[in-house]
């Protein structure tokens, strides 16, 4: 297969990204307020939704990321 | 004090409007001391910044005494720099020595003082420049829009109910008020771009890796980049030009040589192969946002239309890596200080810590695919228009926009065309176009990697000719 190729990834569902953000805040041990909850879980739609259009085109297994560190 | 030598000869360079060539000139030659020119930044930042509210800070003592070296050292004889007595100010993001660099932040303010100045403060003050305070930010810099709710609002001089754009919106309204002819800022996703087209006045974004960022309160390491503002393009050059040079207190700063772009500026842009972004940069923009980058296509004589495939994909690789990185950033500080951040600051930060290793991954491999695109395009042209922002300056406060019949959040969106830039570092120039009566839009000039020279040589040519052009406001 030549790349790069576009490709579907299936949405990450909204219960799955409450399962990521309540995780987070259990394992950053935030205390947080049930509105910031909700702010945060719009935001984390919209990022999801972001990288399911990133993934979305196929690269790859060879394709180094940007920052490789240099010593 | 006789702080003027000569008030009818000094008039115009002690007044809101004077360029930082203009001063430089003056305080060199002997025409004005740089006394004189900072008691008269001073004296405007007392009346203006009230209605502005771009500096947090004002270092007054300091530039009096530094004006005082100066002039001092011009009567022994010595030469003086390039920015002789020209007043600065800085994005409080900069540490400035004996002030706590609050970044836009409470938390950030409650630390000690800076013990040494920003290397390019430094570097401006070795070239002869005064800085004269630190300015309003966006917190932590995550902030397109200027408003601070620890601070207030920056406002815009040209429409004090609007946005100055941020998170460079202090230094926005300081240059665009006439406070200062010079400012820094920091550009991380279009924060340098954005202040510049709501203000109506010139910004540099440098290639990333060419000015040092060391002692600045960082946002995201792999895009965050300094820069200046001023009115006039080759103000812009000057700045750039004194602050270059390899330094080893910050890892990204590329071994690159000195390329000073003042000397080149009236090469005129004959020969050069210019061209319209299309595509992603045609869409999603109010028609003032696409009219100036036509008018200004107009004037250079632009008439090809690239495509720039990915463009999309771009900017949502540099958000996703910008919550990532970001929220890497602050974990700590949401943990112990949650209610201290901007709300709308610390609900994305807190997203963004729950971003899994394989979306920034994918979005760091997506931005080596997309450099490769472009750098392959830049083969074939030698600049890139493109708007900066998809409207004018929003009213503060105002939450969303309607841009080709849908309804969007102004936050994020005013970064619609600057992200896919700046998500690869090319330099690009930020020049002021006034579509008609109402508020300015700047439109984006964009050049490969490391030939900011360009895009400064395409801005100076525009200012020339009056198609862009930076007035200080009527306040």
């Amino acid at each position: 297969m030549s790349h790069p190729v576009e490709r579907t990834i299936p949405a990450v569902s909204d219960g799955a990204l409450e399962l990521m953000l309540d995780g987070t805040i259990e394992a950053f041990a935030l205390k947080i307020e049930p509105d910031w909850r909700t702010e945060a879980l719009v935001n984390l739609r919209l990022i999801a939704d972001a990288a399911n259009l990133v993934r979305g085109l196929d690269l790859g297994d060879e394709f180094d990321p940007a920052p490789v560190y240099r010593p | 004090m006789n702080l003027a030598l000569d008030p009818k000869a000094t008039a115009g360079v002690l007044s809101a409007s004077a360029t930082a060539a203009e001063i430089a000139a003056a305080v060199a030659g002997g025409t004005v001391t740089a006394r004189a020119v900072v008691e008269a930044a001073l004296a405007r930042i007392a009346a203006l910044d009230p209605k502005v509210n771009a500096f947090t800070d004002v270092t007054a003592a300091r530039a009096r005494a530094r004006a005082d070296a100066l002039d001092a050292a011009r009567a022994n004889g010595e030469a003086l720099g390039p920015l002789a007595g020209v007043p600065f100010a800085v994005k409080n993001l900069f540490d400035i020595a004996g002030l706590p660099t609050r970044a836009g932040s409470k938390i950030n303010r409650e630390l000690p003082p800076a013990t040494r100045d920003a290397t390019l403060v430094e570097r401006l003050e070795a070239a002869g420049a005064v800085l004269v305070g630190g300015l309003n930010m966006g917190e932590y810099a995550y902030d397109f829009t200027g408003e601070n709710v620890h601070d207030g609002a920056s406002r815009n001089p040209h429409a004090l109910d609007h946005m100055t754009g941020g998170s460079s919106g202090g230094s926005g309204a300081a240059i665009a008020s006439g406070e200062v002819p010079l400012a820094l800022g920091s550009d991380t996703n279009g924060s340098i771009r954005v202040p510049s087209s709501l203000c109506g006045i010139f910004g540099l974004k440098p290639t990333y890796g060419r000015l040092s960022r060391a002692r600045s309160f960082p946002f995201v390491c792999a895009f965050d980049h300094l820069g200046p503002f001023a009115r006039s393009a080759a103000d812009l050059a000057l700045a750039y030009d004194a602050m270059q040079g390899a330094d080893g207190d910050d890892p990204a700063v590329a071994d690159q040589p000195v390329e000073p772009a003042f000397p080149s500026l009236k090469q005129g842009i004959g020969g050069l192969r210019i061209a319209v972004a299309g595509g992603y940069f045609r869409q999603r923009a109010m028609p003032e946002a696409l009219a100036v980058v036509d008018k200004v296509a107009q004037a250079v004589g632009a008439t090809r239309a690239i495509d720039i495939p990915g463009a999309a994909r771009a900017r949502a690789s540099a958000y996703i890596i910008t919550a990532a990185d970001g929220a890497a950033l602050h974990a700590e500080r949401l943990r112990t200080r949650p209610q201290d951040y901007d709300p709308a600051v610390r609900d994305r930060l807190i997203a963004g810590l729950a971003i899994p290793a394989a979306w920034t991954t994918a979005a760091q491999r997506f931005r080596r695919h997309f450099r490769a695109q472009m750098l392959a395009l830049f083969e074939n042209v030698d600049i890139l228009l493109a708007p900066a922002t998809p409207t004018r300056a929003p009213k503060l406060g105002q939450k969303t926009f309607v841009l080709d019949g849908i309804t969007l959040p102004v936050r994020p969106n005013l970064g619609l065309f600057t992200q896919p830039i700046s998500f690869i570092g090319l330099p690009v120039a930020a020049v002021p176009v006034w579509p008609d009566d109402g508020l300015p839009l700047a439109v984006q000039v964009i050049a490969p990697p490391w030939r900011e020279d360009l895009a400064l040589r395409v801005a100076y040519e525009l200012e020339a000719r009056g198609i862009a052009r930076a007035p200080v406001a009527s306040l």
